[in-house]
């Protein structure tokens, strides 16, 4: 009984070395070359558990799956119309083909190298067909970076897939920048914009406050001569209602308008410097002399 | 004796050896146990947790609390920290602390920056939070997953920043740098099924090299020096126009007064008249003798010489009474004038009314 059960755990024993040596697990994040004596004969894309030959009969390469980030390094480029650009460019890939990729780069670190060539020969030939202000440009419908992008990443992704079983999935233009010496005609220049746009900012306040200021005075003048023609026009129908009245009125009699009328001109019109020659038989003089008034009212109508 | 001496050791030997196999036996299972029991974990609050199976991922997505998992090498755990909002600083386009502020030039490796889209120079610091939609992308999704993160932030930020003039970018559109950053970053974590949802991205800064950074201050001081001219015109238009109005009001209401004047006085003067009419036309000679005698009576005590010539006679004869000297109108005192005397005419005389001295 006892040599049974020592059978048994020499058993499991056994079992689980010849798992360790037949059996591999693929992670998510990778795929797997299997090489028998360095020769690939099964390429694995799908995570699991798999069995092969104990090495050295059977290795497993692994190669990761995920996205790849890499930054090309920074060079110049020419646009169309001449103008020298610094891009620093970065391509987002992964394996597409695990067996020319084992093949052709055997690891990361060579692939980058590689990539970083073709990416930048492709960045200049692209760059190449566009203007610079179609890198920037206060228009942002004439900003074509994401055009250029694709463009750089389709010229490419065919050599990359074909010859080192690459994908691109992206290319990406991390900054704009200008060579080293352009900065300096460059900070002339926005010293000069800077300048000009002060100047042209105190220019419109004075034209704004000269505005304002002339704006105001016309409207005032406006408001107060539509208030005196209001006046006016007013005053001009009350005197002709008035006007209206006193004829109505007076037309009954015209004589007694005329003699009051009269009365009181007479009344404004003499002063202390009025001499007054008047004749005797006019009232209320004749009343010195014997004889009655003369004078007398008109008659009625 | 001694041969029973070395039968009692031998038998303590194996009594201790028995001993030992079974102590050996029970921390035997005691591994077995714990190593079964090692695939129990525990899943952190801001934390989700993912199973490998023979390094398969399994499709579900565990919440924090206890999970049983089978032990190594069957499966594998992974803690992504999905609940949790992270933060990242990207100030690869600021100055470095150690940069002088009078370089000539600068290098585009050394000293970065990017360009607007009138092609001027910007540096900035930005800052961004997000947090991981997608718990399995998020961890199998890219390789170096913090710095494509990083990369694809900076180049949306650049794409947006060359669409538009240096000064929108310093001043009004510094939200839309954000929202439009955001906005083509998710986009480009979507398509790379990167796992991450923005939640924000803030420009901390953004300013123009040191080199030009006097020039924009200039400008900055332009445009308070122009509200400086405009806001005392605005002050002077907002205290004048009111006055006028009130101007124009005051003006309206006196026309408007003095017209219902007028026309109350010529109501009443109208309705005075009718009435004297009514009573003239019951009396029109003693009405026409009193109102003639009060306009004597008020004129004749005003003047200053007053004659009344007889009609009857053929020679006129003009009764002139002394003037009095009126000290008001002059400091000498008028010359005395003779008495005139009326010279003889032939011509009939018609009173009248006549101002001014009186020629003989």
């Amino acid at each position: 009984m006892k040599m049974l059960s020592r059978l048994c755990v020499a058993a499991v024993v056994l079992i689980i070395l010849l798992c360790c040596m037949a059996a591999f697990q693929v992670r998510q994040n990778e795929m797997a070359v299997l090489t028998l004596f360095g020769k690939p004969v099964r390429v694995i894309r799908e995570p699991g558990l798999y069995g092969k030959w104990p090495w050295p009969i059977e290795t497993v390469n692994r190669l990761d799956a995920r996205l790849n980030f890499y930054e090309i390094r920074l060079s110049e480029a020419l646009t169309r119309d001449k103008r020298n650009i610094v891009a620093p460019v970065f391509v987002v890939w992964r394996i597409d083909d695990p067996l020319k990729f084992l093949e052709a780069m055997g690891g990361i670190e060579s692939a980058q190298g590689k990539l970083d060539s073709l990416v930048s020969s492709a960045k200049n030939s692209v760059f190449g067909r566009y203007d610079f202000g179609q890198l920037v440009s206060v228009n942002p419908a004439e900003v074509k970076i994401a055009e250029i992008e694709r463009a750089i990443a389709e010229n490419a992704a065919p050599q990359a897939k074909t010859s080192f079983g690459i994908r691109i999935e992206q290319v990406a233009l991390k900054r704009l920048a200008l060579p080293e010496v352009n900065t300096t005609y460059v900070f002339e220049r926005m010293r000069a914009e800077r300048a000009q746009f002060a100047e042209r900012y105190r220019a419109e306040g004075r034209r704004m406050a000269d505005q304002i200021n002339a704006q105001t005075d016309s409207e005032k003048t406006v408001l107060l001569a539509e208030a005196k023609k209001d006046a006016e026009e007013t005053r001009g129908k009350a005197e002709a209602e008035a006007a209206h009245i006193y004829a109505a009125a007076h037309g009954q009699y015209p004589e007694l308008y005329t003699f009051l009328r009269g009365l009181e001109a007479l009344k404004k019109i003499i002063d202390a410097n009025t001499t007054l020659v008047l004749d005797a038989n006019a009232p209320p003089f004749d009343l010195l002399k014997s004889a009655a008034p003369q004078s007398s009212p008109p008659p009625p109508r | 004796m001694k041969k029973e001496d070395a039968l009692f050791s031998a038998h303590a030997i194996l009594a201790a050896l028995r001993a030992s196999i079974r102590l050996l036996r029970w921390g035997m299972l005691a591994l077995v146990l714990i190593y079964l029991g090692s695939g129990i974990t525990v899943v952190g609050p801001e934390d989700s947790g993912l199973i490998l199976r023979f390094g398969k991922l399994l499709p579900a997505v565990h919440p924090p609390g206890l999970l049983l998992a089978l032990p190594p090498p069957f499966d594998e755990v992974i803690r992504v920290p999905s609940r949790r909002v992270q933060e990242v600083s990207l100030d690869a386009w600021s100055p470095a602390p150690d940069e002088p502020a009078d370089l000539p030039a600068l290098h585009p490796a050394r000293n970065p920056y990017t360009l607007t889209g009138d092609a001027n120079i910007l540096r900035a610091r930005f800052s961004a939070r997000y947090q991981i939609s997608d718990p399995a992308a998020y961890a199998f999704g890219a390789a170096d997953r913090d710095a494509l993160r990083d990369s694809i932030l900076y180049e949306t930020a650049c794409r947006t920043l060359a669409g538009m003039p240096v000064d929108d970018a310093l001043t009004t559109r510094r939200e839309y740098i954000g929202r439009e950053t955001m906005r083509l970053a998710q986009e480009a974590f979507d398509r790379l099924g990167l796992g991450v949802r923005i939640l924000a991205f803030e420009t901390r800064e953004i300013n123009p090299p040191a080199q030009v950074l006097p020039a924009f201050q200039d400008v900055i001081s332009a445009k308070v020096e122009a509200r400086t001219l405009v806001e005392p015109a605005n002050a002077r238009r907002a205290s004048e126009i009111p006055a006028a109005e009130s101007e124009a009001y005051r003006i309206r209401q006196t026309a408007g007064a003095d017209a219902r004047e007028l026309v109350a006085k010529a109501q009443g003067e109208a309705f005075s008249f009718l009435a004297l009419l009514k009573e003239y036309r019951a009396n029109p000679e003693v009405i026409h003798a009193r109102l003639y005698s009060e306009m004597i009576e008020t004129v004749l005590p005003k003047v200053r010489v007053s004659a009344v010539l007889p009609s009857s006679k053929g020679n006129v004869r003009i009764l002139l009474a002394p003037q009095k000297w009126d000290s008001s109108q002059s400091d000498e005192p008028p010359a005395q004038e003779p008495p005139a005397m009326p010279a003889p005419s032939q011509n009939h005389y018609d009173p009248a009314v006549k101002k001014g001295p009186v020629d003989d």
